[in-house]
């Protein structure tokens, strides 16, 4: 019964995406525009390249050591104890970008959806219906995101339908005026947006076809990619930079303007809300599976299910900590950016490198 | 207990009768054969279960008339009476010699005529099964309006020709099991020999082997006995009435379990859309069918969540409604003592009551409980101001679209699940709902049906072989050239040609 552990092409293509595309893309093209005004979008492409070389590190280092997942792989390469430092870092990354993504999914869901509940018992709820997926293997997950997938190239494709009547695409102009030393800034920006693609550490062992993987990875991103220009561009045409800049939720506003005759729904963003629940599931889950899988790792234990509900507190009472959603993003984001750019950036280079030269030293 | 026949016939008998003393339903008929050197021999066989007027004729019958037994002498008397028997007295086609005193007093229960010989250590067994059986009919639960209308009985024979009349090739391979302990149930594996996955066979072989119980009643028993999540409530084996539905699975490299005394067959591996299929959109043209099928999962939204978006539309997001559908919806609950839950659950709960009773009781009583159910649905409830009319619409709507369904059993798992979505929906509203879809979606895709997994080829795997072709539509005959990948056949492809070929050429 081999096809049970298998992971398709088309479903890594679909884990990219769903676990890139999350909590994020609701507020992405605000914080570009306050950062970059009408050039946000510069950023948003050059970041999203730069990921494309740590992406072919990773499937560089499965191909010289196949047959391995990626904790003997690092096992190997690193030594035991400088792995298990970069483990215990990657375990608290994950961890505090949990607790973010929740903590931001609980405040979105009590402003759109659910005023009176206490923000409390919407991350609670969510944390457990996540835990059953993270259980499960990445094979699991990724069947899940297979199904996400459509929703959130459906959800782009309606976007871009119900607002093409009143876009102004003017609003876009003038481009390149902007001050180009602001372009880091707005790449610190972008540059996290495009967090989970690590999930491609766990996810290249079992794929199927080995020498399509890259491709379909690569495939991802430039979904991933396309979407946040996508999205960047409409709420940029609608609102314009000023009204841009002083709207926290771009993607959820910009979906409040519609009105089609024959709907019966008016105030589409709760609905679209919901349904983004779907999608931070999705991002959700993959971290939640990995924390449990690096944790079983440090406790050199085979499965990581028993983990998965002990971590449940843990993201629940950190995503707690900040007062508010600008807090949030100071303490919460930030620490996530910067552990990120240690374990999914520059430990998967270290592993590529040092994993090069052992092997060119023993071939000679 | 004796083993094996002993040369004795009086010892055998005495055997055979200690076996089965006070079942009176055992007849043992002692005959003499042979006028030079008389022969005492005994037919035992169960009253009922033999066709007896075969047995007499061609059996008793022959044994009576045959000019060479009545001339027979001692002379090669131990070597070959027993061949000269079966050889050339016996008119049935269906012969064998046995020794062995369990696999006899099998033949016997299972319908069979054991023939004993006085001085021979061996039995002639002769097959003469014939037991009062309901005729072919038209399948009650999976009927079309065009396609064939046979369906399978109760009796295992009669199904496997069923299938065999379909599939006229060697490579249907028919392997019967016995399970149950007591009951010793034949089941009958079929698999096409050069598509399947052997890997299936195996696995499935594997299951049954292990299985140790009294008795198997029906195939749903042995269906919850094998398949890969027995406390999940969706059916990961797929039954069928139809023998066209199980000679098109076996086709696609499925494997079918035929149980007897069970008019339903086991189709497996099951996927969600395989369930979702129905043997007519195969006979219907492409158009309606593939319109038939994504309306198929329409109903499967509906009947899933329908009643619970109501509750938490009227209960938490009023605003997301436009205004004037809010006051009509205020205005007609205006009335309603409850909150919208309890009248969800209310209503609800009240359909599958009827339900249950409609389909227990038939004939006049069941005409009854329509007439009294409908009015009470209909109409008294929403008079007594109990619920209001839109609910009702909606409890109609979930309980038609619950039908739309193909696989009963799958209606049933997602008509379970409508109402934890109710409960989730008066907890915490459409995010309640959302968290029930994804506990539901994580549930669905974590099932396997013997190692395909159960949601596909939705959920990623198949797609790229056009997998979509044949599950969320249907695609045109000519367009499904490979068979489905799921099942991972051995042998792909299914059609080769058709007239167009030969003309562009």
């Amino acid at each position: 019964m081999a096809k049970e552990n298998k992971l398709s092409n088309k479903q890594i293509k679909a884990l990219v995406v769903s676990t890139t595309v999350g909590i994020g893309i609701l507020s992405l093209p605000n914080r570009l525009a306050i950062a970059n005004g009408n050039d946000g979008w510069i950023p948003l492409i050059l970041s999203g390249l730069l990921i494309i070389p740590i992406i072919m590190a990773m499937d560089k280092i499965f191909q010289m050591y196949p047959d391995q997942d990626f904790f003997s792989i690092g096992r190997e390469v690193l030594g035991k104890w400088l792995f298990n430092i970069f483990l215990v870092i990657f375990f608290i990354y994950l961890l505090i970008l949990m607790s973010n993504i929740v903590r931001n999914l609980g405040e979105l869901v009590k402003a759109f959806l659910l005023v009176t509940t206490p923000i409390e018992v919407l991350i609670i709820s969510f944390i457990l219906v996540t835990s059953y997926m993270a259980r499960d293997n990445i094979q699991v997950i990724g069947r899940a995101a297979h199904f996400i997938y459509p929703l959130i190239l459906g959800f782009i494709i309606f976007l871009i339908v119900v607002t093409l009547p009143d876009i102004d695409f003017t609003n876009m102009l003038p481009v390149f005026q902007s001050d180009f030393s602001n372009i880091p800034k707005g790449m610190d920006i972008a540059f996290f947006s495009y967090i989970g693609y690590e999930v491609l550490l766990f996810a290249f062992p079992y794929a199927e076809k080995k020498e399509n993987t890259l491709r379909s990875s690569l495939k991802g991103l430039g979904v991933v990619i396309l979407v946040y220009t996508i999205i960047y561009v409409l709420t940029m045409a609608q609102f314009g930079v000023y009204s841009l800049r002083r709207q926290s939720f771009p993607t959820l506003s910009i979906v409040r303007e519609v009105d089609l005759p024959g709907y019966f729904v008016e105030n589409l963003d709760g609905v679209v809300m919901a349904f983004w629940v779907l999608a931070v599931f999705t991002t959700m889950a993959p971290f939640y599976f990995a924390s449990g899988k690096v944790l079983s790792n440090l406790f050199n234990t085979k499965d990581h299910s028993l983990f998965i509900l002990p971590i449940a507190p843990i993201i629940y009472i950190m995503s707690l900590i900040p007062r508010n959603l600008v807090h949030l993003n100071e303490t919460l984001g930030k620490y996530t950016n910067y552990l990120g750019l240690v374990t999914i950036v520059l430990m998967p280079i270290i592993i590529y490198f040092v994993a090069l030269f052992k092997t060119r030293r023993q071939s000679k | 207990m004796q083993k094996i026949l002993l040369e004795s016939l009086e010892k055998n008998i005495e055997a055979i009768e200690k076996l089965f003393s006070n079942c009176y339903d055992i007849i043992i008929r002692r005959i003499e054969v042979g006028d030079v050197n008389r022969v005492k021999m005994a037919v035992i066989y169960i009253d009922g279960l033999i066709d007896k007027d075969h047995i007499s004729r061609f059996t008793v019958g022959h044994l009576f008339c045959e000019e060479e037994l009545k001339q027979f002498t001692l002379k090669g008397y131990r070597n070959s009476l027993i061949d000269i028997i079966s050889k050339e007295v016996i008119a049935n086609t269906e012969i064998k010699e046995e020794h062995h005193m369990d696999k006899i007093v099998n033949a016997i229960l299972s319908g069979d005529t054991v023939l004993l010989i006085d001085k021979v250590d061996k039995c002639i067994i002769i097959g003469s099964r014939g037991w009062p059986s309901r005729g072919i009919g038209e399948p009650e639960t999976e009927t079309v309006i065009r396609g064939p209308r046979d369906g399978f009985t109760e009796v295992l024979k009669v199904n496997t020709t069923l299938v065999r009349r379909r599939i006229k090739d060697t490579n249907l391979k028919i392997i019967v099991k016995q399970v149950g302990r007591r009951s010793k149930t034949d089941v009958a594996i079929m698999y096409m020999d050069d598509i399947v996955d052997k890997s299936l066979l195996k696995e499935l072989k594997e299951r049954l082997a292990t299985l140790d119980i009294d008795s198997i009643p029906d195939s749903s028993v042995l269906e919850s006995l094998i398949e890969d999540n027995y406390l999940s409530p969706f059916p990961q084996i797929e039954s069928t009435e139809r023998p066209d539905a199980v000679a098109a699975s076996l086709y696609e490299g499925r494997v079918a379990l035929i149980v007897d005394n069970s008019p339903f067959a086991l189709i497996l591996p099951a996927t969600f859309g395989t369930l979702l299929q129905s043997s007519e959109d195969h006979y219907s043209r492409w158009a309606e069918s593939s319109f038939v099928r994504l309306i198929r999962l329409f109903a499967v939204a509906l009947t899933v969540l329908s009643p619970s978006l109501y509750v938490a539309v009227t209960a938490y997001h009023p605003g997301l409604l436009p205004t004037i559908l809010t006051y009509y919806l205020a205005a007609s609950r205006i009335n309603v003592p409850f909150p919208a839950v309890v009248e969800a659950t209310l209503m609800e709960l009240t359909l599958e009551l009827l339900r249950e009773s409609g389909t227990r009781i038939s004939g006049p009583i069941g005409t009854t409980v329509g007439i009294v159910g409908g009015l009470i649905i209909g109409q008294a409830a929403v008079e007594a101001g109990i619920v209001s009319p839109l609910m009702i619409i909606i409890v109609a709507v979930t309980t038609i679209s619950s039908f739309a369904i193909p696989s009963y059993e799958l209606g049933v798992g997602f008509r379970l699940w409508r109402f934890i979505l109710i409960a989730c929906a008066s907890v915490l509203g459409l995010y309640g709902i959302v968290l029930g879809i994804i506990v539901l979606l994580t549930h669905l895709v974590r099932l396997n049906s013997f190692g395909v997994p159960y949601t596909s080829p939705y959920s990623g795997l198949g797609i790229s072989e056009g997998e979509l072709k044949d599950t969320l539509i249907k695609a045109p005959t000519q367009h499904l050239q490979q068979r489905p990948s799921f099942t991972s056949p051995r042998n792909k492809i299914r059609m080769r040609g058709y007239w167009k070929d030969g003309k562009r050429e």
